[in-house]
């Protein structure tokens, strides 16, 4: 009986701690998973501060089951006034130099590489992106399928050197119906992306509204439209919105703009 | 008695790391990964009018705050051969085009990349893009036809 019961006891241990065991392994299973058929590149954002001969490293690795050749360049953002970026695939990043740029990667191997600054803008801030290209080194006939990553780079200035600068344009009313929005035109004349966020405080004929603005990263020099809020359900009619700006949780800009909801 | 007194201090002792109070944590590195299936198809058309369709089934891991997918021409990036399915120098009449989901079809030929889908943080979301390839009636699809087709995914914000 004695037997029976310690048996008993140590097989409860045993189970508990191959429970223990298995929910020590779960967190490793997406792991597993997301090394299966793909191309990946780790960091998504390689971040540092700009001076020359800064540098990082991405991580290539290749998990398709084919070798693949890789093509890897620094390429400047393009941003639409929506504020979305896209990498500008026929230039190049200047100042930035990428340590291989052709290579052929075989099936389930990695390869780390190095991105460095050159040279640092005038500015003191470099951004841009870091575009792979994984194309399959045998063509077949029909749709050949090549893997594209884009990742960002961002040569951030120096805790000194940082300006943040805002200049708001116009204010916009864009869509209709449900998405009819309040957009303002702001370029930022600074030298970084650090997100633009802040508040806005609408009233007119038609009643008031008030919110927070999500923020939106611009890139130096760019104008982007920045929605401030949504104007559904608001009537025809005369309106002023007071904007409050901020960057780096400072507010760096106050202005006042008048529109109409026709 | 003894036996079950001693059965249950074993339990304790199992039971006693999951009920004390242990940080667990650790960082995670940011990534984006793309997987896709190996498709084919397209290598030659029948002939006559008609809509060819090819699915091309993607997998996407991203852990930044928004991701777009993306699809574009592989072998140009501008001119006649933009977007449209070649057999050397015979082109065929209409691009081909693509969409996620029950978005309209995007063709390829555009002089923005149709963005197909955008994410925020993801892990291995599953993206069915479908492929389609219409022919004219005039139209006689003639060889062997090829394309390369760029799939990207990229982060939205610089």
């Amino acid at each position: 009986m004695y037997r029976r019961k310690l048996a008993l006891g140590a097989a409860v241990v045993a189970g508990l701690a191959a429970t223990q065991i298995a929910f020590a392994d779960a967190p490793s299973a997406p792991r597993a998973t997301a090394a299966q058929g793909g191309l990946a590149v780790t960091p998504s954002i390689l971040e540092t501060t700009a001076r020359r001969g800064a540098s990082g490293s991405a991580t290539i690795t290749n998990s398709t089951g084919r070798k693949l050749r890789v093509t890897v360049r620094a390429r400047p953002w393009r941003q639409a006034r929506s504020g979305q970026v896209a990498a500008n695939r026929s230039k190049t990043l200047g100042g930035v130099s990428v340590s291989a740029t052709r290579f052929t990667l075989e099936a389930g191997a990695a390869r780390s590489v190095g991105v460095t600054l050159n040279r640092v803008p005038s500015r003191g801030s470099q951004y841009g992106a870091l575009d792979i290209v994984g194309k399959p080194t045998r063509r077949r006939k029909g749709i050949n399928v090549t893997y594209n990553l884009v990742s960002s780079l961002r040569f951030n200035p120096s805790s000194g050197a940082r300006r943040f600068r805002l200049r708001a344009g116009k204010a916009k009313v864009t869509g209709s119906g449900s998405s009819r929005a309040l957009v303002l035109q702001v370029r930022n004349r600074g030298n970084t992306v650090e997100p633009v966020g802040g508040s806005v405080d609408v009233s007119g004929s038609g009643g008031g509204r008030s919110g927070a603005i999500s923020s939106m990263r611009i890139l130096p020099g760019k104008m982007v439209n920045l929605r401030l809020l949504g104007l559904s359900g608001l009537r025809r009619g005369s309106y002023s919105a007071s904007v409050t700006l901020s960057q780096a949780g400072k507010n760096r800009l106050s202005v006042t703009r008048s529109f109409r909801i026709r | 008695m003894r036996s079950l007194v001693l059965a249950g201090a074993l339990l304790l002792l199992a039971a006693a790391p999951a009920a004390a109070q242990t940080e667990v944590g650790g960082s995670v590195p940011s990534m984006l990964s793309l997987e896709l299936d190996d498709a084919s198809g397209f290598s030659s058309f029948p002939a006559g009018p008609g809509e060819h369709d090819l699915i091309v089934r993607a997998r996407i891991t991203s852990t930044a705050n928004r991701t777009r997918v993306s699809v574009a021409d592989g072998d140009v990036a501008e001119g006649r051969r933009l977007g449209r399915m070649a057999s050397n120098a015979s082109l065929l009449d209409q691009p081909l085009e693509a969409r996620v989901g029950s978005d309209p079809f995007q063709p390829l030929n555009a002089e923005v990349d149709p963005i197909l889908a955008e994410f925020g943080p993801v892990s291995n979301e599953r993206v069915t893009i479908r492929l389609r390839q219409r022919i004219g009636a005039g139209e006689r699809p003639r060889g062997t036809y090829e394309k390369t087709l760029l799939i990207t995914l990229s982060s939205t914000a610089p």
